[in-house]
């Protein structure tokens, strides 16, 4: 893992001071609500419905047990007793008060963690690969460009107040598992001939109101190039970015608007006009971060025959468990989607006993997958069968990794001040059918994914199934979508027709699913059987009663 | 929020002033003897008059930081305290799924 140095900590020590003097003369009447509200947000501190939710960055997801037993213990202290892993790998506290968040900063800086960049129209936590460095498909491990990516963004001055929010993803794997081409810019790392770091660079992804497959800009750059490409793609974002309407600030509008050859000209334009001596050490920084990363890295083990005689067992090692790169390990995912659990939650107790568990068992290290599940990424072989009876004895060990009832879902209208319709209600309803579905059919592959409002965080738009709440009339209403992919194939879901009420809702996901295994060829996926069947075949399935009863 | 213009179907609303605590960040609900986490007993505005006045009244709090964000809500009928808005029923409800954690924090209080 990386480890702050003198200044990252000087950073988070600095800012956490300061947010406090902030709070302190806003308790005091000293600043007013408009001066005080971007100050909050900076440091990741929304308003919502019913409280003040700090959101808590986890740079690329990765995470030591010391920070997440961190992480358990200011759930407990300052909130309800349990967080809420997001899809962009951070964690949020529903119910904190605005007294407790400078001692909250404070004890995550402590463990070299902050709330920096979770909010506001900067560039955000930087998400990748959760299986980063132990996936046994990885080029490149994606982490060090990742640490680059955070230093080089922290509190940027020119890109404090770009047009808009900016994320960025970055992978180093034959199979996208960071859902790279829905960012505003994603980054695939590979490596070329004599072993260097390559990064192809993939602009104008996104999700919200209009949703778009981000298209490559640049392939093949340089590690020396990389920081000044990026610089200079930003700093074109940040002059023409509409600024007019924020429906339209992001960038994959302005590449849209632009055109993307144009777009790239005035970039290499920028590029050619700047001073680019500043990036000179980037290249250094990358090794001596690489260098961290390497020497965490595990050696090899023996590899041990797991005995699979126990069906539960053997379930889990099949959905749960993935080959690892390194002999004598496996990479476990703690599924945080229980039959009825809430995506994403996990209570004080779980973290911290989690936590221990990575100490164990897992080289002390946890990641957070952007699908809102926990990963063990180092367990030797021969300690597996100890970890799963542990996160048995912790209700945490649902063998539904990658199937249907692992369902990415949003706050929604239960906590979210912009949701238009509830979320989590309806993943536990069909978190619950689907995992008795699953048991009797093959769902490997489908992914559902719940947002409840159009800015998308549940991610619908990159879902097998995606369901968007909506508000309509004041009643709740939820739009399906088909055959979207967050993987390498990436595309956007098409939307099946008019919405449903929440009564109705988990029929027609079902009768999806009939028309689905009717129509399924060769163990074909579902966007596969839309691919060849179109639309119309699950369209018909899905509405036939209520047109039956019209 | 700025100054609700009573037209449409909300000219013939009554409306309550709502705003979150500064400190906990809570929905808060003004009524005769101050904020009050329940709706129950809040000050009802039955005509444009007494909305302006609640809305005067929810930037004077503003002003002196025990509430922010102050708005006036339209009630769905004139003899409950039922917002016709569904985000406002659920700030009035809360959450409507069994919490995770147990209830140690200080926002539980």
């Amino acid at each position: 893992m990386y480890t702050y140095d003198a200044h990252d900590q000087a950073l988070v020590d600095a800012r956490a001071h300061e947010f406090r003097d902030q709070v302190a003369r806003r308790l005091a009447g000293q600043i007013s609500e408009d001066e005080f509200k971007p100050l909050r947000l900076q440091n990741g501190l929304y308003l919502q419905l019913h409280a003040y939710m700090l959101r808590v960055a986890i740079p690329y997801g990765v995470l030591s047990a010391d920070q997440l037993r961190m992480l358990g213990f200011l759930a407990d202290r300052y909130d309800r007793g349990y967080g809420h892993f997001t899809t962009r790998q951070n964690i949020q506290y529903n119910w904190t008060q605005l007294s407790d968040v400078a001692d909250m900063l404070d004890h995550l800086a402590s463990v070299q963690m902050h709330a920096i960049q979770t909010s506001g129209n900067c560039i955000r936590n930087v998400t990748t690969d959760a299986y980063a460095g132990v996936a046994a498909d990885e080029w490149i491990d994606p982490r060090p460009v990742a640490e680059l990516l955070r230093q080089w963004s922290t509190l940027h001055p020119e890109f404090a107040f770009l047009p808009r929010k900016f994320k960025i993803a970055v992978t180093g794997a034959a199979e996208d598992r960071a859902a790279m081409k829905f960012h505003d810019i994603g980054i695939a790392a590979s490596l070329g001939e004599n072993g260097e770091p390559l990064f192809d660079i993939w602009v104008g992804g996104g999700q919200g109101r209009t949703p778009r497959v981000a298209v490559l800009f640049e392939s093949r750059v340089s590690l020396p190039k990389l920081l000044p490409v990026l610089d200079a793609m930003l700093r074109v974002y940040n002059l023409h970015g509409r600024r007019d309407n924020k429906y339209k600030a992001r960038i994959k509008i302005l590449v849209a608007e632009m055109g993307l050859e144009a777009y790239r000209d005035e970039v290499y334009a920028d590029l050619a006009n700047r001073d680019g001596s500043v990036f000179d050490e980037a290249p250094k920084e990358y090794a001596r971060i690489e260098a961290q990363f390497a020497a965490a890295q595990q050696p090899p083990l023996t590899p041990a025959s797991v005995e699979r005689t126990d069906p539960a067992f053997a379930a889990w090692l099949d959905e749960n468990v993935i080959a690892h790169r390194v002999e004598g390990y496996a990479a476990v995912t703690i599924s945080l989607k229980s039959k009825g659990a809430i995506p994403g939650d996990a209570t004080a107790e779980q973290m911290k006993a989690i936590a221990d568990l990575a100490e164990r068992h897992s080289a002390s290290e946890v990641r957070v997958t952007h699908r809102q599940n926990l990963v063990l990424p180092w367990v030797p072989q021969d300690e597996l069968r100890a970890v799963f009876d542990a996160l048995v004895e912790l209700g945490l060990a649902e063998a539904n990794i990658g199937l249907a009832s692992d369902i990415i879902a949003c706050p929604g209208l239960d906590y979210c001040a912009l949701a238009t319709a509830r979320s989590i209600p309806v993943a536990q309803r069909l978190s619950i059918e689907l995992r008795e579905r699953e048991k009797r059919e093959d769902l490997r592959g489908i992914t559902v994914n719940i947002s409840g409002c159009i800015n998308a965080c549940g991610h619908h738009h990159a879902a097998t199934i995606g369901i968007l709440g909506l508000n309509k009339a004041e009643q709740e209403n939820y739009q399906v979508t088909l055959a979207g992919r967050a993987d390498e194939g990436a595309q956007v879901g098409s939307i099946l027709g008019p919405g449903f009420d929440a009564e109705s809702l988990p029929s027609a996901i079902h009768r999806i699913l009939d028309a689905f295994q009717a129509l399924r060829q060769d163990g074909e996926d579902l966007a596969s059987v839309y691919a060849r069947v179109g639309k119309d075949p699950f369209k018909q399935a899905a509405y036939a009663p209520l047109e039956q009863a019209a | 929020m700025g100054t609700t213009k009573l037209s449409g179907k909300n000219a013939d609303r009554a409306h309550i002033l709502t705003a979150n605590s500064l400190l906990t960040g809570r929905s808060l609900y003004w009524t005769p003897e101050g904020w009050s986490q329940s709706p129950d007993n809040a000050i009802r505005a039955e005509n444009s008059e007494a909305v302006a006045e609640l809305e005067a009244r929810g930037k004077a709090e503003e002003l002196v930081n025990m509430v922010v964000g102050a708005y006036v809500v339209p009630l769905a009928s004139r003899d409950g305290n039922e917002p016709v808005a569904m985000r406002e029923r659920r700030r009035i409800a809360g959450p409507s799924i069994a919490l995770p954690g147990a209830l140690t924090g200080p926002a539980s209080a």
